[in-house]
This record gives C-alpha cells, sequence and structure tokens, in this order.
C-alpha cells in the first residue's frame, strides 16, 4: 500500500521535523496537510501542549482527521448544523458549516433553512463519515468541518477502526517489518527526513524522533517508541565506544529513569545494544 | 448513560455485566420479544419496541446493557443488510481489546 510509504510513513518524519523547531511555519503547513483516521476518544485525550488549537496525538501533530460514527441529534443554526456524534469509543459535537453557494438558496418553506442542502441519509442514528479538524472553547473540544457524508457500505465503519488501530500502532511502535525493509530501500524522503530531524531533535532536547528513525535500522517490530528513540540517540554518538551511563541517556533524552530502564532492557533483550564496563552503561551493537 | 459502548462478541458479553456495550452479529431467530443473534457465539437480544432487528440472516448491531445471565436488553440497533463482512466484526473487536487505550477506558 502506498499510503504507508508516502503518507503516513513521509508525514512521520516531516512532523518530528516540527516537534524540534519552535514556532517555524514550514513544519506547521506540513502537519495542516496530513489527514489521519482517529476515534473520538483519541480526540478527546489528545494533547494539547500549546493551547493553541494544535493537538498531538501518540506524540505526533495533528492536522485534518476523520473518523466514523453515529449521528445522536442535530441542531440547525444560522451558519452551521451541529450534530451529536458517538462512535462508541466517545461523543462530540461536530459542526458542519454550509458552504456559501448553498446557503444562498432557501428551500422554499418560508424558514430560512435550508433543509434540501442536507446530505440524505444523514439521519438520526445512522452513520456518517466526518472529515473536519479539532477546536476547542472553554474546555470543550468539537469538529468543525465542511463534510458530513452518510455511510452507504456497513463494511466502511469496521474498516475506519481497523485503519485507526493500523495507524495508532505504526506511530507508537513503528511500520511492519515487510514495510520497514521497503522504506529502507525506496523511501527517500523518510530517511532523510528521519535523518535530519533527529540531528535537531537532539540540540534541542525536543521529544521523540520515534516514527523517523525506526527504518533502516537493526530493530525488530513491536520495539517501543522509547526503546526507538534511545537506540537512535546511542547510534548517533559516534564518540564513545564506553558506552553511555543510563542516567545520561534519561537526561539527554528527556526520558523518566524508569521508562529508560524499561527501554534499554528491552534494548538489551533484543540483541542491539549491550553493557559496557558495568551494567549501567549501554553502547550500541552496530557502530 | 456512559458515552462509551465497548464492541464485543459473544466471549467477551461475561466481561461487561451491567454495563452498556455493542455487539454486531448475523440474525439467526426472532420469536416475539427476543431474539438470537450470532457473534462468535450466541447471543441472546431482549428487544426493544422499536428495534431495528427485522430480519433473519441480516447483519445487525445492537448496543445494549448486558444482564446478569449474558443477554442483552436492547437500546438501540442498526441492520446493516446481508452483505458485511463477520471477519472484519470480528478483527474490531480484538483490536478494541486488544489496543484498549484508543477505544475505551476500564471501568
Amino acid at each position: 500500500m502506498s499510503y504507508y510509504d508516502g503518507g503516513y510513513g513521509g508525514g512521520a518524519g516531516y512532523m518530528n521535523d516540527s516537534q524540534g523547531g519552535t514556532q517555524a511555519s514550514p513544519s506547521r503547513s506540513a502537519a495542516k496537510n496530513t489527514l489521519r483516521p482517529v476515534t473520538i476518544k483519541q480526540i478527546l485525550d489528545a494533547q494539547a501542549p500549546h493551547d493553541d488549537n494544535t493537538f498531538v496525538i501518540d506524540d505526533v501533530e495533528i492536522g485534518n482527521v476523520t473518523f466514523v460514527a453515529q449521528i445522536l441529534s442535530v441542531s440547525d443554526q444560522e451558519t452551521n448544523s451541529t450534530y451529536k456524534m458517538e462512535d462508541g469509543t466517545g461523543s462530540i459535537e461536530v459542526k458542519l458549516f454550509r458552504d456559501n453557494k448553498n446557503s444562498m438558496v432557501d428551500d422554499g418553506d418560508g424558514d430560512g433553512e435550508n433543509e434540501s442542502s442536507r446530505e440524505s441519509g444523514l439521519q438520526i442514528n445512522s452513520y456518517a463519515r466526518v472529515l473536519g479538524n479539532i477546536k476547542q472553547f472553554n474546555n470543550k473540544r468539537n469538529i468543525t468541518t465542511q463534510s458530513v457524508k452518510p455511510v452507504t457500505d456497513f463494511n466502511e465503519i469496521q474498516c475506519h477502526f481497523l485503519e485507526v488501530t493500523a495507524v495508532h500502532l505504526h506511530f507508537t511502535r513503528g511500520p511492519p517489518e515487510s514495510q520497514q525493509a521497503r522504506n529502507t530501500g525506496g523511501g527517500g524522503a523518510y530517511q532523510h527526513g528521519g535523518a535530519g530531524s533527529y540531528g535537531e531533535d537532539t540540540a534541542m532536547g525536543g521529544t521523540g524522533a520515534a516514527g523517523a528513525v525506526s527504518g533502516g535500522t537493526m530493530l525488530p517490530p513491536g520495539v517501543s517508541a522509547n526503546a526507538r528513540k534511545i537506540y537512535a540517540h546511542l547510534k548517533n554518538r559516534h564518540d564513545s565506544s564506553e558506552g553511555m551511563h543510563v542516567a545520561m541517556i534519561a537526561q539527554t533524552t528527556g526520558i523518566s529513569m524508569g521508562e529508560t530502564y524499561k527501554a534499554v532492557d528491552e534494548l538489551l533483550t533484543n540483541g542491539v545494544c549491550f553493557t559496557t564496563m558495568d551494567d549501567e552503561h549501554i553502547a550500541c551493537m552496530d557502530f | 448513560m456512559s458515552d462509551q459502548t465497548p464492541r464485543v462478541n459473544a466471549s467477551y458479553v461475561s466481561n461487561f455485566t451491567g454495563q452498556t456495550v455493542r455487539i454486531a452479529g448475523k440474525v439467526i431467530q426472532i420469536h416475539g420479544g427476543s431474539a438470537t443473534i450470532d457473534a462468535q457465539g450466541t447471543v441472546a437480544i431482549h428487544l426493544d419496541a422499536g428495534t431495528h432487528i427485522k430480519t433473519v440472516g441480516n447483519v445487525v448491531e445492537v448496543i445494549g446493557k448486558v444482564n446478569n445471565d449474558q443477554s442483552i436488553k436492547e437500546l438501540f440497533s442498526s441492520d446493516f443488510g446481508p452483505n458485511v463482512d463477520l471477519s472484519a466484526i470480528e478483527a474490531v473487536v480484538q483490536a478494541t481489546h486488544t489496543y484498549r487505550d484508543i477505544f475505551y477506558d476500564a471501568k
């Protein structure tokens, strides 16, 4: 699937770039141009690190989101229709703004409403696919959108939740092994993104290059994001053959001591790292 | 009513007694006020007056409360028609419970 190679893979590299940087506008717009399938629970749980309507899920900045959910209620307002929707993981209000052209057309029943513009099939309790942006007002999250489409093939519901899971796992555990191999060969942009953002990351003490560094390493699939980050960090230090102290790793990567021990243990178990002069100094296998 | 209705199959029902769940399966029989569906095992549904469970053989999704006897009291249902991939439904149930973080909070 080209989906992962270019789309999500490349996207990951890009977005990690932006995490180190402060206000770099090009990388911000890069995140804006992404589309991620999510559950409503993920939207409600998303972190908002800057209080400026940027949201982060699985350490990755979110642009557009898409989800499939049931309509609980509809209320028509002057400029938008508000759909209360739920997908079994949570519920959220979705504001569908009418596009200007249609809102000029009155449906002729004298109430100034434009009922005919509503997509037929968007009835209460029916499933719909939403594509929109997360917004937060007064601590309440909602979705603004220009696209709410009825689901006509019920397999789309299952497809959506499996897609959500696949993307979640892609960002938290890296791509599946088969795709990792392909990325090493063909994904030039992916590799570049990874290497570039990594350097920046260390310098700025930023968070996770998790997705970006996973391609082309010896890491087996299923290794945690923290372990990947530490592995990449160790790998990047060509100066030292005596390894790095666990406390130092924790400090420079910004991962807590407990989590660092866990991640280091994972790397040792997987045989990609080894201990050097004592149990607390770790070095990376393929220097 | 809780916002969250975890997707389950017949074997998960017993873990959710007293809670509201979503269960999808094929309708096996309808008998007056109750129905039986197959969701990796049979589950008895106590039908609501406004039920959409009307056609044997169709795949339905039921939102309902799990009774002590593992039957489900329907709150709402959707008829998905006959042409829905049951293995995909089962895959979603497995994903829901394996990667719970993104689907529901533990009670």
